[in-house]
């Protein structure tokens, strides 16, 4: 069975932590790729851009305009709403965190029970 | 370059959106920001890889609501749906059914058949009817999910009920006044009996029901319009007798209703139409026959825009109470 949905589930509810928590100072958005997949996130670049142009209407983030070597790039930063929400998510992802660290404790417990019990592995 | 083009190119043809130019601008810094100032053509594939298929790119930038009719709703369309199929199969199956019948009592002429009993055009209509009420609840429930009238109702009624309690759990209560019910029977009761006279005082006068040759003969259209009469009238009294029974409109209710007091509709404009209710010269005329008078007041079109128009405007009227009613009640259906 391919469990590659519920993958793709569980971290859709992550990424907007992983980002905002990195947009704490300016940063353009391949350099935001670059450093979550450095740190061990791996984000894909049809993801990322998109989200950003959607936070950025929801004045969750800002952007900034500056010319590099000619050009133009767009720097990143959270605005001070996003930050209040980037506060609230880490809080609310703290709590699950240790609730699903206790749910999950309690399930291998019970496997160890239950080997105790039958002398086998459920 | 070239390929960086083709890609922005191809990802452009898919980005149907007001704001396709900034985001291609985006994309194009975002691609040659990976690149060094050396780039090779090999870079650029390595680089363009990495942003995958410039289709689904294209398509990521689209709201996260793509939808006509959304999952908040979805449900209600469904059962709208079976619902209406329902009722056209039951009046599908009566109308053979009833040819049948008459078939057996005809038994005894031997080269009948069961198409005898049939009218050529009953079937047809029946389908006709049920394409033209899926395009229009579709079409309803498509401007209720765009205009996201379901989101603003919502939030209306939560308003009105902020916080809600098991406390709030009423006993069965009668919310349709009573009144209103017998305001609508003396009503439907009056519309029928001014339309009955209507119909009465300007036979030969305003109507006219001519033969093949145009001559005005006995308009036998009457009995059908006296039909569409008393269908419409019994079902608004049925419907008032309905309502202060269950004593609420519920779902199922303003479904029926809704669909039968349409079908209604559509069959007094097919009388109207079929069998020439307004004045025939238009007939005549498209025909090529000279020489047919006048008949009534109106000139040939007047009766029929008019009727066609009331039809259409009452289908409007309905289809608005319908939706709204459905929607107050998806709110206080008990389960």
């Amino acid at each position: 069975m391919d469990y590659q949905h519920h993958f793709t589930e569980l971290k859709r509810g992550t990424i907007l932590i992983a980002v905002l928590s990195q947009l704490t100072k300016p940063t353009y958005g391949y350099d935001l790729v670059r450093i979550l997949n450095e740190n061990g996130y791996e984000i894909e670049q049809n993801t990322l851009y998109p989200l950003l142009r959607r936070l950025e209407k929801q004045q969750i983030i800002k952007s900034e305009l500056k010319m590099i070597s000619n050009r133009e790039r767009k720097y990143y930063h959270i605005s001070a709403e996003g930050n209040k929400l980037l506060t609230d998510l880490i809080e609310k992802w703290q709590q699950t965190n240790e609730v699903l660290t206790t749910l999950i404790s309690i399930k291998e417990s019970n496997e160890t029970n239950w080997f105790i019990f039958t002398g086998s592995k459920k | 370059m070239n390929t960086i083009n083709d890609y922005l190119n191809k990802v452009e043809r898919h980005l149907l959106l007001p704001s396709k130019k900034e985001i291609l601008n985006e994309i194009r810094n975002n691609i040659i920001d990976q690149l060094n100032d050396d780039y090779s053509d090999d870079n650029v594939e390595e680089v363009l890889n990495s942003f995958g298929d410039p289709i689904k790119l294209a398509i990521s930038y689209y709201p996260v609501k793509r939808h006509l009719i959304g999952p908040a709703i979805f449900d209600r369309y469904i059962y709208t749906l079976v619902e209406l199929t329902k009722i056209t199969l039951l009046i599908g199956v009566t109308y053979i059914l009833l040819a049948i019948s008459k078939l057996v009592v005809e038994s005894n002429i031997e080269s009948l058949t069961i198409l005898d009993f049939l009218n050529p055009i009953g079937i047809p209509a029946l389908a006709l009817f049920y394409i033209l009420m899926v395009v229009l609840i579709t079409a309803g429930f498509i401007v209720f999910e765009q205009f996201n009238l379901d989101a603003k109702v919502a939030a209306r009624y939560k308003a009105m009920n902020p916080e809600w309690t098991v406390a709030k759990l009423q006993p069965k209560v009668n919310k349709i006044d009573r009144q209103e019910a017998a305001v609508s029977i003396i009503f439907i009761v009056l519309t029928a009996i001014i339309l009955r006279t209507l119909v009465s005082l300007t036979v030969g006068e305003y109507f006219g029901e001519f033969d093949q040759s145009f001559e005005l003969v006995k308009p036998e259209y009457r009995h059908l319009l006296n039909y569409a009469i008393i269908f419409g009238a019994s079902f608004k009294v049925l419907e008032a007798v309905l309502k202060v029974i269950l004593g609420r409109w519920t779902v199922p209710l303003s479904v029926y209703s809704y669909l039968l007091a349409t079908a209604i509709d559509l069959y007094i404009i097919y009388v109207a139409i079929n069998f020439q209710v307004f004045n025939g010269i238009d007939q005549a005329i498209y025909r090529g026959v000279q020489g047919v008078p006048e008949v009534g007041l109106f000139n040939q079109y007047m009766f029929t825009y008019i009727i066609v128009g009331i039809m259409i405007l009452d289908l409007f009227i309905e289809s608005g109470v319908f939706f709204s009613r459905i929607h107050k009640n998806s709110k206080n259906r008990r389960v």
